[in-house]
């Protein structure tokens, strides 16, 4: 299988996206992961594309912290869990 | 004999490798065969092998001739592997742990407990030493062992057992308290599972996202992310940041 476009990562931190884009340099963005330079790589390349989206539509919120009831079950649903 | 599974890995490995299959590079139980615009899918556990291609006949030639070759015997359509259920029909897949998840709430004698509607509370904090009564580890890290085997069909209950996992080495009260909360989130939702829907354009889009500094002991973040290709997310991950 191959794929036409680069694959788009939703990412809720517009300041993370910038930075993955141009390198800039201030007091405030230091203590890189060396895996920002290849992330950089992958976006030259066009094989992944970050883009921005609401922390709401944010599926990955699932996977880092404890959330309330009802966005609990909003996104269960939205990841496809269900009972049969 | 100590050695038996090893001598079979490297029969059948030599076997279907000889046979024109390539072994995937990232998992290493599974061997593709491409012929022509087909292809030819076969994921190898132990003695049970699942054959899966897009061409039905090539799929049967397959098991005929695995079938003289080792003594094998074709059980049709997979409806249970791995101790998950699974359903197939045209339209869709679906996969759950029920007999499982219904064995590990009786295993910990909570089969009779109130159900909650999420996994963790969202006010615990956990760290090293919390409470003062440690609990027995066994008991403990065989709970975290179940449950981190059930995130295969439910992820939602993935973080607050990842969590959990980081105080294998030293449970409390506390940690078991909230073990079982997750138990008792399961006893609500056991027969939940995730579910394989057709789908006509296939489109890999990723999600990530990090939390800040959440935990105690040494102000680290946890990150998780998953990927969707379709209609459900099929890749996910939570793990404390190193």
């Amino acid at each position: 299988m191959e794929e036409k476009e680069a694959t788009k990562i939703s990412i809720d931190n517009q300041a993370a996206i910038e930075i993955s884009h141009n390198p800039v340099f201030y007091g405030k963005t230091k203590h890189f992961n060396i895996k920002l330079y290849f992330l950089r790589e992958v976006q030259r390349n066009g094989d992944v594309k970050l883009i921005y989206c609401n922390s709401e539509d944010q599926f990955a919120d699932l996977f880092t912290k404890a959330l309330p009831v009802s966005i609990f079950e909003f996104l269960k649903q939205m990841i496809g869990v269900c009972s049969s | 004999m100590k050695q038996a599974l090893r001598a079979w890995y490297g029969k059948i490995d030599d076997y279907l490798i000889g046979s024109g299959f390539q072994k995937s590079l990232s998992e290493a139980t599974i061997y593709v065969k491409k012929i022509n615009n087909d292809v030819l899918i076969i994921s190898l556990y132990v003695d049970d092998l699942l054959v899966t291609g897009s061409n039905i006949q090539q799929v049967g030639e397959f098991k005929q001739k695995m079938m003289q070759v080792f003594e094998m015997t074709d059980i049709g359509l997979m409806r249970f592997f791995l101790e998950m259920g699974i359903m197939q029909s045209k339209e869709e897949i679906f996969i759950c742990q029920k007999k499982y998840a219904k064995e590990i709430l009786k295993k910990f004698h909570i089969e009779y407990c109130k159900p909650t509607t999420t996994p963790m509370n969202q006010k615990d904090k956990f760290n090293k030493e919390d409470g003062i009564t440690r609990v027995d580890e066994e008991k403990f890290r065989s709970l975290i062992g179940c449950l981190l085997y059930l995130t295969a069909t439910i992820p939602d209950i993935l973080n607050a057992t990842s969590l959990l996992s980081l105080f294998m080495h030293c449970p409390h009260e506390i940690h078991i308290r909230a073990a079982k909360r997750i138990l008792r989130y399961i006893k609500g939702t056991y027969n939940f599972g995730v579910k394989f829907l057709k789908y006509q354009e296939l489109r890999l889009h990723g999600f990530s996202y990090s939390d800040c500094g959440g935990f105690i002991d040494d102000m680290k973040s946890t990150s998780g992310f998953c990927f969707n290709l379709g209609s459900i997310i099929f890749s996910w991950s939570s793990n404390k940041q190193l």
